[in-house]
This record gives C-alpha cells, sequence and structure tokens, in this order.
C-alpha cells in the first residue's frame, strides 16, 4: 500500500516536471518564434529604409537632370520629342553610371540577397492633374500652373529573400515640375517661324512695322509675351525688297512671376523676303 | 522509499533541463536585446534621412542626440546609453552628382 502511494507520488511529481520542461521549452520555442519574426520584420524595414533612400536619390537625379536640359535646351527651342529623348537618356546614363559603383553594391544587398529597382518610365509632360500619392516636387519658382512642363518617372523596388520569407514590392511615381509652360511657347513660337521662315511677303506697311503688327496681334496673350529685334537689309541699293532676319524669344509671364530662373524659351533666327509695296 | 527516490531523479531531470534552457535562453535573451538596438538603429537612420544634423550640430530622435565623427559618419547616443551595443545602419546621400555612404552607429542604451 505505501509503495503504491509512493509510486503515485513519483508519477506525479514525473508529470509536473515534464509539465513544467514542456512549458519551458513552448515559452522558448515562442520565443524564437518571436525573435524570427522580429528578424524578418527588421529586414523588411530595412529594405524599406533603402528603397525611400534610393528612390530619394533617383528623384534628385531627375529633378537636376530635368532642370539642367529643360534649361539648355529652352535656348534653342527644341521640340518636345527632343527634349523628352534627351532628358530620358541623360537620366538612364546617370542612373547608371551612378549605382554602377561597387561599394553600392554593398549596399543593396541585405541578408545576401540584392534589393533590385528599374527604371519603369520617364515622360516629359504638361501639367494637368497629378494623382494623389505621386510625389511631386516643384523645381523652380514657387507654384506651378496648367500646362506647366513635368518630368514623370516610374521605379519599381523589388526583394525576394526565400531563405528569410522575406518578399518585398513597392512602385514609385516621381514628377518633378517647373512652372515655365514649355509646349505652349513652343508652339506660339514654331506658329511665327512656319508664317515667315523663307517666305515672301508683301505688305504696303514698312518691314520694321508690318513685324510690330504681327508680333502685338500675339504678344500679350494668356501670359506669353514675344520680344524680338529686326534687321532688314535692301537686296539692291534703292530697292523695295528686303532679306530680313527676325530674332526672338517668348516670355512666360506666369513662370516669371513665380520667381523661376527658366522662364523664356529662345528660337532660332527666322529668315524671310520682303517687298514693300507702293501704296498705289 | 521508492517515492523519495522517483522524486529525486525527476527533480535532478528537471534540474538539468533548466540548467541546459538557461544557455539557450541567454542567447536568445542576447539576440533580442541586439535586434531591438538594430531596430532602433533603423528607426534612427530613416528619421535622418530627412533630418541630417549640420556639422557641428545635434539632432535628437527618440531621445538620441545624433552628430557628425570626424571620420564623416554619424553617432546616435542617450544619456542612458552605457551598454556597449552598437547597431550600424548606412544611409545615402546625394550631393554635386556624387554619392556618399555615411554609416549611422547607434550606441544603444539598456532599453536596446
Amino acid at each position: 500500500m505505501k509503495d503504491k502511494k509512493g509510486f503515485l507520488v513519483a508519477i506525479a511529481t514525473l508529470l509536473i516536471a515534464i509539465i513544467a520542461i514542456s512549458t519551458l521549452h513552448i515559452y522558448l520555442e515562442i520565443y524564437i518564434f518571436c525573435l524570427t519574426m522580429e528578424e524578418k520584420l527588421l529586414i523588411l524595414k530595412e529594405v524599406d529604409r533603402k528603397t525611400n533612400n534610393i528612390a530619394d536619390i533617383q528623384f534628385s537625379i531627375l529633378s537636376k537632370i530635368f532642370k539642367e536640359k529643360i534649361k539648355e535646351l529652352s535656348k534653342k527651342g527644341l521640340s518636345k520629342n527632343e527634349v523628352k529623348k534627351q532628358i530620358r537618356s541623360e537620366y538612364i546614363r546617370k542612373t547608371a553610371k551612378i549605382w554602377n559603383q561597387s561599394e553600392l553594391k554593398s549596399y543593396l544587398n541585405i541578408k545576401n540577397q540584392s534589393l533590385m529597382f528599374w527604371i519603369v518610365n520617364v515622360h516629359v509632360n504638361e501639367y494637368r492633374t497629378i494623382e494623389k500619392g505621386n510625389t511631386l516636387r516643384i523645381i523652380d519658382g514657387k507654384k506651378i500652373y496648367p500646362r506647366s512642363i513635368c518630368s514623370i518617372t516610374e521605379v519599381n523596388f523589388s526583394y525576394e529573400n526565400g531563405e528569410y520569407g522575406v518578399f518585398y514590392k513597392k512602385n514609385e511615381v516621381f514628377i518633378a515640375c517647373i512652372p515655365l509652360r514649355y509646349f505652349k511657347l513652343y508652339d506660339i513660337g514654331h506658329n511665327i517661324i512656319k508664317k515667315l521662315k523663307n517666305k515672301e511677303i508683301s505688305n504696303p506697311l514698312p518691314p520694321e512695322d508690318f513685324i510690330e503688327k504681327y508680333i502685338s496681334s500675339i504678344s500679350g496673350k494668356d501670359g506669353v509675351i514675344v520680344k524680338y529685334s529686326i534687321s532688314c537689309v535692301p537686296i539692291d541699293s534703292g530697292s523695295a525688297s528686303y532679306i530680313c532676319t527676325l530674332d526672338f524669344f517668348l516670355v512666360d509671364l506666369y513662370a516669371k512671376n513665380s520667381d523661376a530662373t527658366i522662364y523664356r524659351v529662345d528660337f532660332p533666327k527666322v529668315k524671310f523676303y520682303y517687298k514693300r509695296l507702293s501704296k498705289s | 522509499m521508492i517515492d523519495i527516490l522517483c522524486t529525486t531523479i525527476v527533480a535532478i531531470i528537471f534540474l538539468l533541463a533548466v540548467l541546459l534552457s538557461r544557455n539557450k535562453y541567454a542567447y536568445l535573451a542576447q539576440l533580442h536585446k541586439e535586434l531591438r538596438c538594430q531596430y532602433l538603429g533603423e528607426k534612427i537612420a530613416k528619421e535622418l534621412l530627412g533630418n541630417l544634423p549640420k556639422q557641428g550640430e545635434w539632432v535628437f530622435i527618440e531621445e538620441y542626440n545624433c552628430h557628425w565623427l570626424d571620420n564623416g559618419n554619424i553617432q546616435c547616443s542617450s544619456n542612458t546609453a552605457l551598454s556597449n551595443l552598437t547597431a550600424t545602419s548606412r544611409i545615402l546621400l546625394y550631393n554635386n552628382n556624387k554619392i556618399e555612404i555615411i554609416d549611422v552607429i547607434v550606441v544603444c542604451g539598456d532599453e536596446g
């Protein structure tokens, strides 16, 4: 009877010990699980922080190139396609040059897996509406207006680490704008060129008066001002026929009033022939 | 007699299990501290991205004051940072067409 009681006590003690040890191990397992989760979270935090860092750098590169290129190209009055092409190629070139540095590869390496990103699109467009959530930066002047010129880039980020079970994907759209309404000014300027270039114009007014009248019909409308100078040389001495050269640029008053540093578009000189008709 | 014997054996097994688990627990606790310190380092590095101190100035983030070191890195520490546990996070700065890599060294406090 006594041995039976002792046996029961021993079994009870054994059970208590098994429960205690199991509890301890369960606690440790839960602790390990929590630490694994924390480690995953930490990797995600690091990936997210590096993504933001890279995105900010990409946005700075785009902003800088966009401003520099528009400043340079507006002096030549280049077309939309040319502007777009030059900004895109410069942005891709500079991005590749920067991120191919070997020391940056180690920065992109997180737990033996590389954080990858690629540029999906680079657009140069007029500002109409900006979707909520897109990152917009005004990089010249204080304010943008409808038809202001903007550069838009889309960057995709991806990180996959099967060992830790961490997967991350992100898509960012950046928009850098300057108040200059480049394409509007480009259209006005090229209409002037189209109307005059290599044309023969016959009019009773002196050529200077004719141009002044023509320009004043365009200038001042919708915040666009035409500044010009004209020089005419008679084809023969005493002749009423002239070869004229018009040198002009357009000023965007909205951009100028917004304290922008780029507020005008220059155009190539236009040569045209002018015949002053006698009034009779 | 058998009950005392069994109880003693079970107690010894239990003690051994506890002692063996202690090392594991100490290792996990240390790992936890390190993770928390790295987590704090990440948080501070993220905050610093938009709030970098100027040379000679201090910036306070999460009760940690951050300043530039002579070697071009940033160190963040708090008044309670008594432990020697540190976490290093790297951030990139874009200046004049060049990218600089900055180490943000966070000296974690007891809470780390």
